[in-house]
């Protein structure tokens, strides 16, 4: 078991890197560098442009030298947590990023468990009573499910919130919790403004779950073994319970990182239409407005934790199912 | 058609979603291909004086905030739509074929080289790359199909390397060389028409997530050109109005996913009839 956590983490410290020159790249990519497009901006501004101010901001992101020591001094920067500076919002991006960073999070998250938690019952529920007319059902709401364009699900969502309830659910609070200090009803209200984005999010992954452990299930069920077991007498409860679903857990939670890339993307386009305080309107914005040091390390951020995400399942995976610990 | 294609042609029709998604794509290819002869109006033509009309006998599927025909769009779209659609993939699939194959068959560096590429661009979320490759290039609906053909190539050179590697190791292949044939003709002709079926699965869902993620694009502002009759785009245009005029919203919504819809059903079918296997496996991207 130690070899396979060794192999994974070793497999995990390069696609790091690989993803930071992603992000370097994303970086670089406009014609002009950083420091001359916020003097461009600033003149535009009719701010004074301090000479000094410009040099030492070429020295300390090391502009104007070959682009592998550009890299290096970037790696270096973010080491000590800075990122840079947002010229849109003019001001440093890692304060614009831990301001949303956490609400990205709590999202994403509440989108993961409405996955699983809605996912893998419904799964089970389908592949146990196959052919049944809720097999079809949930066959047909899942195949629907995959094909509705997120962004329009959002849509309609918001207006027939507000037909129903003549308020707009923009944003993660109503009005009047927006500043208030921390209660339990400030609590409910989060819940109540999260469930709907987080359905959103997770639709499409919850009806690729469904099929997954459906068809899982069902392959279990015709093996000789379950046959066995029914012969000697075990009920079916615990016949499905103790055997097949153990084997189904395994492509479920492999596909994690698959689950978790979804969810990411659905959560970007999700909170840029109903305006979530979250990663998603920033990234669309600073993609918009060139503001390249935020675009790059939003990239970096999501995509790390996006890779953070798949190691912690390939583990869990590899606690679970001792083929994988002994590398079978 | 040889006996065994017949046969698969058979069994596919046996599947109802099938029958039903080819259908529907059917529906839009016609849409596309005979979109002047269908359309009622010109779809970029704006009448204002007409803005906002729900159905009618003159608008089929009424008219838009600047007054446009809704219908006539949507018909235009769908030509838009499938050209993205099969553009991007044939794209994708030409590069991440192509990449898999050498990878898979010459091994070793190069090998190495290309799955560490390809592994660039598999952890960042799908919407997320397109992003910001539009970013890069430019907005423009070109560069929504360069951008949505390259985040689908790892995916290809995944497959085709699985297959070629696979493959390489079968008798017959060790034969073909033995007897000097060059390794070109190999490629094409033991082991390419193995790789065709995970490849035509993830094709045709792959077209379906495609026009997905292109309308998103759109819909972010990323993609087509403003006034272009797009379906993405056509709902960000309109997405203020969905309380006075729903219809502006909600058919281009419906032809998105409807042509989705159809993909996915195409394509799970042919994941069942071609190789059940990947089913399990959880390969819906």
């Amino acid at each position: 078991m130690q070899g396979y956590i060794i192999r994974r983490l070793l497999y995990f410290i390069p696609t790091l890197i690989l993803i930071s020159i992603d992000s370097f790249a994303v970086i670089q990519a406009p014609p002009r560098d950083f420091v001359t497009t916020l003097v461009v901006q600033m003149e535009a501004r009719g701010d004074q442009v301090d000479e000094d101010l410009i040099n030492a901001l070429r020295a300390r992101y090391g502009l104007g030298k070959p682009l592998w020591q550009q890299y290096l001094i970037w790696i270096g920067n973010i080491l000590i947590g800075d990122l840079g500076v947002s010229m849109a919002y003019n001001q440093p991006v890692s304060r614009i990023i831990m301001d949303r960073l956490p609400w990205s999070l709590l999202f994403s998250f509440s989108a993961f468990l409405i996955v699983y938690a809605i996912g893998f019952p419904i799964g089970f529920l389908s592949a146990v009573r196959q052919y049944s007319i809720a097999d079809y059902f949930l066959t047909f709401v899942g195949f629907i499910g995959l094909a509705i364009p997120n962004f329009m699900l959002a849509l309609i969502l918001l207006w027939g919130h507000f037909e129903a309830t003549g308020q707009a659910l923009v944003g993660i609070f109503s009005v009047e919790y927006a500043v208030a200090p921390w209660s339990f009803g400030k609590f409910l209200d989060l819940l109540y403004h999260l469930w709907i984005p987080a359905l959103i999010v997770g639709t499409a992954g919850t009806t690729g779950l469904i099929r997954i452990v459906r068809a899982n299930l069902l392959d279990e069920r015709k093996k000789p073994y379950v046959t066995a077991a029914r012969a000697k007498g075990v009920s079916e409860t615990r016949l499905i319970l103790n055997y097949p679903v153990r084997l189904a857990i395994n492509p479920v939670i492999s596909n994690i990182g698959y689950v978790l890339l979804a969810l990411i993307s659905g959560e970007v386009i999700t909170s840029i239409v109903i305006g979530l305080p979250t990663i998603g309107p920033v990234l669309l914005r600073a993609l918009q407005t060139e503001d390249m040091y935020l675009a790059g390390s939003i990239v970096l951020i999501l995509s790390v934790l996006t890779l953070v995400g798949t190691l912690v399942s390939n583990l869990l995976l590899a606690v679970i199912d001792p083929r994988i610990r002994h590398g079978v | 058609m040889n006996n065994r294609g017949r046969g698969i042609l058979r069994r596919l029709a046996s599947h109802k979603s099938a029958v039903v998604g080819a259908s529907i794509l059917l529906f839009f290819a016609i849409l596309a291909v005979f979109a002047p002869l269908i359309a009622t109006h010109d779809p970029r033509e704006a009448d204002v004086s007409a803005r906002l009309k729900g159905w009618s006998v003159d608008h089929y599927f009424g008219t838009d905030g600047v007054g446009r025909d809704i219908f006539s769009r949507i018909v235009y779209g769908s030509q838009v739509s499938l050209k993205v659609g099969i553009i991007a993939m044939t794209l994708s699939i030409s590069v991440g074929a192509l990449l898999g194959i050498l990878a898979g068959y010459y091994g070793g560096w190069l090998d190495n080289i290309i799955m560490r590429l390809m592994d660039m661009m598999l952890p960042l979320p799908s919407i997320l790359l397109a992003m910001v490759i539009v970013a890069i290039l430019g907005t423009s609906l070109t560069n929504a199909i360069i951008a949505v053909s390259i985040v689908y190539i790892p995916q290809y050179a995944r497959i085709l390397r699985a297959a070629v590697l696979k493959i390489r190791e079968q008798d017959y292949v060790t034969a073909a060389r033995v007897i000097g044939a060059s390794d070109f003709r190999i490629l094409w002709n033991a082991i390419l028409p193995n790789c065709v079926a995970p490849l035509i699965v993830q094709a045709t869902l792959g077209m379906g997530e495609a026009i997905l993620i292109a309308a998103g694009l759109s819909f972010l502002g990323l993609g087509a050109e403003v006034g272009e009759p797009e379906w993405g785009a056509m709902l960000n245009e309109n997405r203020q109005l969905i309380r006075r005029a729903p219809w502006t919203v909600m058919t281009p919504g419906v032809a998105i996913f409807l042509t989705v819809l159809g993909f996915n059903l195409l394509g799970d079918a042919l994941r069942d009839v071609l190789d059940p296997q990947l089913k399990m496996q959880g390969k819906t991207r």
